[in-house]
């Protein structure tokens, strides 16, 4: 039997909510800033060795549900052409080279060019010394393919990373075997369960400049390939196509664990998640907007704040966090970003009910992100957008303050980010 | 405000671009006369002149090697900068223009170290240190979390989570009870990837 993986009948699209799925999965893109910013700020929460459970367990869960949607639409039927499909997925997706040599006892997994090793070790490696393993994805990864490729339940193997990029090794390795511990099951949030929570569409001010980019922009996004490493490098950051479900359960288990065991750093550790949007935005949108294909795309930047504002607003369309539209614009004052859903809340409310507050912590820090690259950045000057530059800009006091005013995750009919001026 | 009189100690020498007197092992400026263009990272700068010499003394420490006042010398296209230490409590870094033979710059260096010896007799070895318990632990180990850490801005929300500390807490590091202040330095060594904390 021939494997095919044919991406434009697995992929598809909610253009009223700009949700993106791939076998029914929800898929978004985030670049390496996001991600280790993330994961990071998971290890602060519960100490690297809880979070490297966590994770693992986090992407095991979402990698299984995904690769037990997708694995047989590809023709794929023996155990190995399952495991080859997973090894080739995994590196279209940009996470890097993963090779399974496993059985349905367990085995070896080998990793090259790692997202999280790898590029921790470009971001960080010469800075600071790291002490645990990076790569929860890939081990997930690794675990999944190896239950779906036997006919295993979800569980039945457990994964650790026994050498790491990140930590000096040449080359990651991870052993599976079998579960000492049950995983507690769990059902997936797919294509279906988002859908049934979304309602009306709609739409914002300079709604037609808006949707005209984002299309153009997705449809370039589209053409796009993973390299020979498998990571996929481009707009000056490492891209990752990943399941929201990964993102969204490391955070909200995290988050919820925190408000049990250390209920004083609840509003820190939202403030962190929030942080990983701002760095997410301020590097991944501003690398894309200082970009040559941008400018193919939309023209180059002025420098006009309103102009960055919708070109932001095209790229969070385009990377599948939601339809988020402008409802209110003051220039140098006050800025409202809404969206009738995004793949935070979607999530949060199928898994945990409603909350409280707001949980769309990507979409509050991408939206303080889009308000500092429209109001700080001079784009006549053709910025990098580098860690000298992000340090420079965002060490000293905020200027801006961001509130989620709305959320679907507390019962509202959308998520809304209202961004204001401090005075400072 | 100038403490030493550099500008005396510099008259004549050629090439000279600045002279930065660090104090160690705090690694922090005592004083300063340098050209603008290294004014505005002084402070910075005297942190990681004092990081140099502190890793080439552990260098030299597993190599079995010893030496009272180490000298280092670095040369750059365009700066030579020369490292002197100057008895156990100060370091001078000398930056010349790289025309200059390194020779010469070893003989200006030493040259006003001498002079600045003198001046500095007035600060007995011990006074600066009592000074600097004065600041307390916790101050010195946040400062040099923010110095260290990869992303400064948000060290000491990393540094809350860690720790589960308020962070009203941490900007009052003076009022840190010792169980807190050993949580605090546990996590700054996790943040920073080392094992233990020489501040």
């Amino acid at each position: 039997m021939t494997i095919q993986i044919k991406k434009e009948e697995l992929f598809s699209f909610l253009p009223e909510h700009a949700f993106s799925f791939f076998a029914d999965t929800p898929v978004v893109y985030h670049c390496h800033h996001y991600n280790l910013w993330l994961d990071q700020t998971i290890d602060d929460a519960l100490g690297s060795r809880e979070s490297v459970a966590l994770r693992t367990r986090c992407a095991h869960e979402a990698f299984y549900h995904y690769l037990a949607q997708l694995i047989p639409r590809t023709g794929a039927e023996t155990p190995a052409e399952k495991l080859k499909v997973a090894e080739l997925i995994f590196g279209a997706m940009g996470h890097g080279t993963l090779r399974l040599h496993t059985q349905a006892q367990g085995g070896l997994a080998t990793g090259d060019f790692l997202h999280y090793g790898f590029t921790w070790k470009e971001k960080y490696g010469e800075k600071v010394r790291r002490r645990h393993t990076a790569d929860a994805v890939a081990a997930g990864c690794a675990v999944a393919a190896t239950e779906i490729a036997y006919d295993l339940p979800m569980g039945t193997l457990d994964v650790a990373e026994e050498t790491c990029v990140a930590l000096g090794a040449p080359q990651c390795r991870f052993q599976i075997e079998g579960a000492k511990q049950p995983m507690p099951p769990s059902r997936p949030v797919g294509k279906k369960e988002t859908q049934r929570l979304l309602g009306d569409s709609f739409t914002g001010k300079y709604e037609d400049q808006i949707h005209a980019i984002a299309t153009g922009l997705r449809n370039f996004l589209g053409t796009i390939n993973s390299d020979e490493r498998g990571l996929v490098q481009g707009f000056g950051v490492f891209v990752t196509l990943h399941l929201a479900s990964y993102y969204n359960s490391i955070s909200y288990n995290a988050l919820y664990n925190i408000e049990r065991t250390a209920p004083q750093s609840f509003r820190v550790m939202e403030e962190l998640l929030i942080e990983a949007g701002h760095q997410c935005g301020f590097n991944t949108f501003g690398g894309i907007i200082g970009s040559p294909e941008w400018e193919g795309l939309a023209g180059a930047p002025t420098g006009d704040p309103l102009e960055i504002l919708i070109g932001c607003c095209a790229i969070g369309r385009a990377l599948g966090f939601g339809q988020w539209t402008i409802q209110d614009y003051t220039p140098e004052k006050y800025f409202v970003l809404r969206s009738p859903g995004t793949y935070e809340s979607t999530y949060h409310v199928t898994r945990h009910g409603l909350a409280s507050s707001g949980r769309c912590y990507l979409h509050q820090g991408g939206t303080l992100a889009m308000v500092q690259l429209a109001h700080r950045v001079n784009w006549r000057d053709k910025p990098q957008f580098t860690p000298e530059l992000y340090s420079s800009l965002f060490r000293g006091q905020a200027q801006w303050r961001t509130e989620e005013t709305h959320c679907v995750s507390k019962g509202d009919d959308y998520c809304e980010i209202v961004v204001e001026r401090t005075g400072n | 405000m100038q403490i030493l009189n550099l500008p005396a100690a510099a008259e004549g020498v050629p090439a000279l671009q600045g002279i930065f007197v660090i104090t160690m092992p705090d690694c922090l400026l005592f004083d300063s006369y340098v050209l603008p263009v290294l004014q505005e990272a002084s402070e910075e700068l005297s942190a990681l002149f004092g990081e140099l010499i502190r890793n080439n003394r552990e260098v030299l420490r597993l190599m079995g090697s010893w030496s009272s006042e180490l000298q280092i010398t670095v040369e750059s296209s365009d700066r030579l900068l020369h490292l002197r230490e100057l008895r156990e409590d100060f370091l001078l870094v000398f930056a010349f223009e790289a025309s200059l033979p390194i020779g010469m710059a070893r003989l200006f260096g030493r040259r006003i170290s001498e002079t600045l010896q003198f001046q500095l007799e007035g600060f007995q070895e011990g006074s600066l240190e009592e000074e600097a318990e004065e600041s307390p632990r916790a101050a010195r180990i946040l400062e040099f979390l923010q110095r260290y850490a990869p992303d400064p801005h948000a060290s000491m929300m990393r540094l809350a989570l860690r720790t589960g500390i308020p962070m009203e807490h941490l900007e009052a590091p003076a009022s840190l009870s010792p169980q807190a202040l050993a949580k605090v330095e546990e996590a700054v060594c996790d943040i920073l990837g080392i094992d233990q904390l020489n501040v």
